[in-house]
This record gives structure tokens, C-alpha cells and sequence, in this order.
């Protein structure tokens, strides 16, 4: 056991270490980075070595498989990132830096959880984990009291949100006499009529997930979230909390959609609305932060449109779309960190000259924001190709030219940034860019966007030997 | 008491969580109201498995949950309404509004 879930085992003893090392309060800053890197590291390496794991665990309610895997590889992936990248924490407040690293090993452990929950037991104690861990985090932040305030804000919606989830589950159980996934699916399929019980309950469990996506109607919480939390925590948010909601809810879906295609229509309708939103208000944006919170709310509604795709198609296209997810909107945010030395937020203005500045920087942004946008020939385009074309194979071909709209209209505040970043005359007060430890991970990163969109073959092939099909449906 | 008289019992808290979250201007007044909603699901979960599925626990385990996560929620809010309250001299959600949400 202890060798299946030899990640879960990982977070956990890095959270205890951190939590044991820091306790005295003693411990440098310096000295808190190297073990939080350092433990991050083991955690990839865990979730690596772990990656052949199956099977299902703890009277079924906890499954590994393929899926849950490649996502912890992912997750473990997006923290060391977020590790490296993050640093330093010039916006958190230094007393709470290593709380910080504390926080940031429950929300992995969390995220973990979500990956392989197989039961509403599981993951209903995963959401709240994570879900405690970033409204915490959200609230660390100097020199702007505001940031308390969005913590507040999400705690509230958050809150509501899971208590409406908890309430589904209720009926849920109700209706099926068990809290397992495999009893929910038994009880689909059996029955014709199911009990009246079920669809409220399905219904309310799918609205606590949107809200962990930020999806419409529950987006409130996002904007306010990422401008105000310090980058680093804005980073984190964006990038591998993302992707839990994503693979949780992706698993459900793939599940009940079979026995329930209404929920097809429901799920694909509220894709377009989360899109368009995000992408029609991130026009009007000047806070940089404000606005990828708004973008990653527009790619939540692409990523929601191919979970409705074909079933044999959909989920190759939804791991790639979130692994490169990941990678863009890494790179996105450690060009944003780059440009608050002093842990104030960038705005457009502070792109203005950066190739002038630090042309690599300027490149990597490009590529992220292309790739953001779906401009081919890059990772960005060939995942959405992906999404795409899985959702027409699945039926939803209004819906796709609705999202391919919105893809192009997306390439104009994308492009926007651009502009600044490459025609911009550099400001008077620019800090200087010249030194900078997360240079090579920026680099790093990029080349990989630039290379999967190229080659995206190599990771396609691979996921496709994975067999997610067999491995999400029970 | 039948099933369904626990079932309106909890639908009714439920709704009275709901209406308060819309309502309610005060932080502490929206915490009861998430509480109320909290443990009208909790109510379903020991009516459910008191006359639909007598003799398993399953109901009753996710109820415990229920109630120790609800208290660690409880903790946590209060600890930021706390900190909300220190720089805002105020825990109306109406004066804490300086963002544009």
C-alpha cells in the first residue's frame, strides 16, 4: 500500500516536515526554499516511480489508474514549477513564508486526492483540503489590504458552493444507498427511471465543480482572487489547482455522460457562456493579473467543451490541453513575477519595452500568449485542435464554431499584451531585468510549448497508449 | 415521523441557508447560514440511513465528516473575519467592497 500511494505519501511527509521544520520559527528563508524544493522534487519523483500503479483502494472508494496517474505526474510536475519559479515571495509577508510552504504541500496532498477520488467521502474531505489551503493562501499578501478581502470573498462562495455540493451528495446517497462511484454508475444503468432524487443531486455536485473551475455562473470569486493574492499564490491558482477540478470533474462526466445526455447539452451550454465571458471582459482589462484570471476562465470553457467530446477521443484531448495548460500558464506568470521586483502588481504599462529589456523574456511571452491564443504552429493550437474536433466527433458542431470564434477573438487582448511587450518605449522607473534565477526554467518551459506543438505526436502517442477510456470507466 | 418529513425538514434549513447567504450583510450571520446549510445535508445523509438503508453506517460516517470539516470551516472563517475586521473596522460585507468582483 504504502508503495501505491507512494505520491500521497510524499505530499503528506513533506507537509509534516515543513510543518515540524518551521514550527520554531528559526528556520532562515533560505533555508525553507531548499527543503520545499527539495521535497517537491521527491514528490515528482514518487509520482513517477508510482505511475504504473491500479487498482482500487479503501472499500472502493479510492482508484488508481492510468488517469489519476499521469495527473499526479502532472500535479507533481506543476508544484515543483511553481516551487521554482515562485521564489522569491516578495509579496508574502516574510512571518508567513513558510506557512506558505506548508499550505502549498496540503493543497498537492489535496489535489492528489482529487485525482483518484472514487467516492463522495473522498472527495468531499480533498475539496475542503484544498479548498482551505488556498482561501489561507489567497489572504497572504503585503501591502494590500484588499487581499484579505478576496480571501473573504472566497471563503464565502467557496463555502456556499461546497455546502450546495454536500447537499447533492445527500440526495445522491439517497438515491443510491452508497457514496461510491461505481454504486452512482450501477444504479444509472440499471434503471430506466431512476429515482427523482438523482438528477438534482448530479446537478448540484456539477455546480460545486464549476465553482473549483471558476466556470460560469461561479466565476466571481477568480478576478478578485488572482489581483489581489501574491503572484506566487496567483501562479498556483492558475496553474495545478486548476488542473484537480479538471481531473475530477472530467471523471465524473465521462462516467454519467453515457446514461444522461442531457447533461451533455447542459455542460456544453455553459462552456460557451464560461468562454464567452471570460474572453468578452478580459477586453476591458489593465491589471495584468485580472486579466489571465479572466483568460483562464475562457480556457476552463474550452477545456469544459472537449469533456463532452467523443468518447474515445476526449480524453487524450483533455490530459494534452491540461498539460499544456499547465506549461502556458506557467510561463505567463513567471514573466508576471519577473516584472514585480518589488512585489507590486504589473499592469499593461509595465510590459511597455520588454523586448527592449530582456528579449528571452519577451520570446517566452510570446510564445505562452500565441499558444494561449491557439495561434498555430503551437502546443496551444494543436490542444485546442485536439478539443476541438473531439467535441465535433461527439455532435457539438454549433458549439465548436462558437468556441473557434471565440478563440480568435481571445488573439486580440493576447495580442494586446504583445504590443506592449515588443513596440512599447521602455518607462523611465523599469527595474532592471537582467538578473534572474527562474530564467532557465522560463526557457525551459517555453521550448517545450514550441516543441509539442511541433511534435505533439510524442505526447499523444503516449497518452493514447495510457487507455484512459478503459481505465475512467468502471 | 416518516422519511419525508425529514426531507422537507432539511429541503426548508436548506432554503433558509440560501435565502440568508443572499440576505445576510453580516459576515458572522452569513457563517450560520452556511452552517444551516451544512447540516441540512447532514439530516439527509441520517434520514437516508435510517429508513432507506437501516444497518449500514454510511450515512452516519459521512455525517461526522460533515460536522468535523463544518468546524474546521467555521475556524477558518472566523479566523479571516477576524483579520478583515483589523483593517476595515467593519464585518458588513457591503462596507468591505473595494473590489470590483
Amino acid at each position: 500500500m504504502m508503495l501505491q500511494l507512494l505520491p500521497e505519501f510524499a505530499a503528506l511527509g513533506a507537509l509534516l516536515i515543513l510543518f515540524f521544520v518551521t514550527l520554531g520559527n528559526n528556520v532562515s528563508d533560505r533555508a525553507a526554499r531548499w527543503i520545499t524544493l527539495a521535497l517537491s522534487g521527491f514528490v515528482l519523483v514518487a509520482a513517477i516511480a508510482a505511475q504504473d500503479q491500479s487498482g482500487l483502494m479503501f472499500a472502493n472508494s479510492y482508484k488508481l489508474d492510468t488517469y489519476s496517474q499521469f495527473f499526479k505526474i502532472l500535479m507533481a510536475f506543476g508544484l515543483m514549477a511553481n516551487a521554482l519559479l515562485g521564489w522569491p515571495l516578495r509579496s508574502v509577508p516574510t512571518a508567513q513564508r513558510s506557512e506558505y510552504y506548508f499550505l502549498f504541500f496540503a493543497a498537492g496532498l489535496a489535489m492528489m486526492l482529487l485525482a483518484s477520488a472514487f467516492s463522495f467521502l473522498v472527495l468531499y474531505v480533498a475539496m475542503e483540503l484544498l479548498s482551505y489551503s488556498l482561501y489561507t493562501m489567497v489572504g497572504m499578501r503585503r501591502a494590500r489590504t484588499e487581499s484579505i478581502e478576496s480571501s473573504v470573498k472566497y471563503i464565502i462562495i467557496g463555502a456556499t458552493a461546497s455546502a450546495i455540493g454536500l447537499f447533492g451528495v445527500s440526495y445522491i446517497y439517497g438515491a443510491t444507498g452508497s457514496l461510491n462511484f461505481g454504486a452512482l454508475i450501477d444504479s444509472l444503468k440499471g434503471t430506466t427511471t431512476h429515482s427523482a432524487l438523482l438528477m438534482p443531486g448530479l446537478v448540484m455536485v456539477l455546480s460545486s465543480f464549476l465553482f473549483k473551475l471558476a466556470a460560469f455562473p461561479f466565476h466571481a470569486w477568480a478576478p478578485d482572487a488572482y489581483e489581489t493574492a501574491s503572484s506566487p499564490v496567483a501562479m498556483f491558482l492558475a496553474s495545478v489547482s486548476k488542473l484537480a477540478g479538471i481531473a475530477f470533474l472530467f471523471r465524473l462526466v465521462y462516467m454519467v455522460k453515457p446514461y444522461m445526455p442531457e447533461f451533455e447539452t447542459v455542460i456544453g451550454i455553459l462552456a460557451l457562456i464560461t468562454m464567452t465571458f471570460g474572453n468578452l471582459v478580459a477586453f476591458r482589462q489593465t491589471s495584468v493579473k485580472r486579466l489571465f484570471a479572466y483568460s483562464s476562465i475562457a480556457q476552463a470553457g474550452y477545456l469544459m467543451l472537449g469533456m463532452i467530446g467523443f468518447g474515445d477521443s476526449a480524453p487524450v484531448a483533455v490530459v494534452f490541453y491540461s498539460a499544456i495548460y499547465l506549461l502556458m500558464n506557467l510561463v505567463v506568470f513567471a514573466v508576471v513575477l519577473e516584472l514585480e521586483r518589488y512585489g507590486e502588481d504589473p499592469t499593461l504599462a509595465s510590459f511597455q519595452g520588454l523586448y527592449k529589456r530582456n528579449a528571452l523574456m519577451a520570446m517566452a511571452l510570446l510564445v505562452a500568449l500565441f499558444s494561449l491564443a491557439g495561434v498555430p504552429p503551437l502546443a496551444g493550437f494543436f490542444g485546442k485542435w485536439l478539443l476541438f474536433s473531439s467535441a465535433a466527433q461527439g455532435g457539438h458542431i454549433w458549439f465548436v464554431a462558437f468556441a473557434i470564434l471565440n478563440s480568435v477573438l481571445s488573439l486580440y487582448y493576447y495580442l494586446f499584451l504583445v504590443k506592449a511587450a515588443y513596440f512599447g518605449d521602455v518607462p523611465k522607473e523599469a527595474v532592471s531585468l537582467d538578473k534572474g534565477g527562474s530564467r532557465i526554467a522560463i526557457l525551459v518551459t517555453t521550448i517545450a510549448i514550441a516543441l509539442l506543438g511541433l511534435y505533439p505526436r510524442v505526447l499523444t502517442e503516449y497518452l493514447t497508449g495510457l487507455n484512459f477510456p478503459r481505465s475512467l470507466l468502471p | 415521523m416518516s422519511l419525508s418529513a425529514y426531507l422537507i425538514l432539511s429541503a426548508v434549513l436548506f432554503l433558509f441557508g440560501a435565502f440568508g447567504m443572499m440576505e445576510r450583510r453580516n459576515m458572522v450571520g452569513l457563517l450560520i447560514s452556511i452552517e444551516l446549510m451544512l447540516n441540512a445535508a447532514s439530516i439527509n445523509f441520517m434520514a437516508f440511513n435510517h429508513f432507506l438503508y437501516p444497518g449500514t453506517v454510511t450515512g452516519q460516517i459521512m455525517t461526522l465528516f460533515v460536522i468535523g470539516l463544518a468546524a474546521a470551516e467555521a475556524t477558518l472563517f472566523l479566523a479571516i473575519v477576524f483579520a478583515v475586521y483589523r483593517h476595515y473596522r467593519s464585518i458588513n460585507v457591503e462596507r468591505v467592497d473595494h473590489l470590483r468582483g
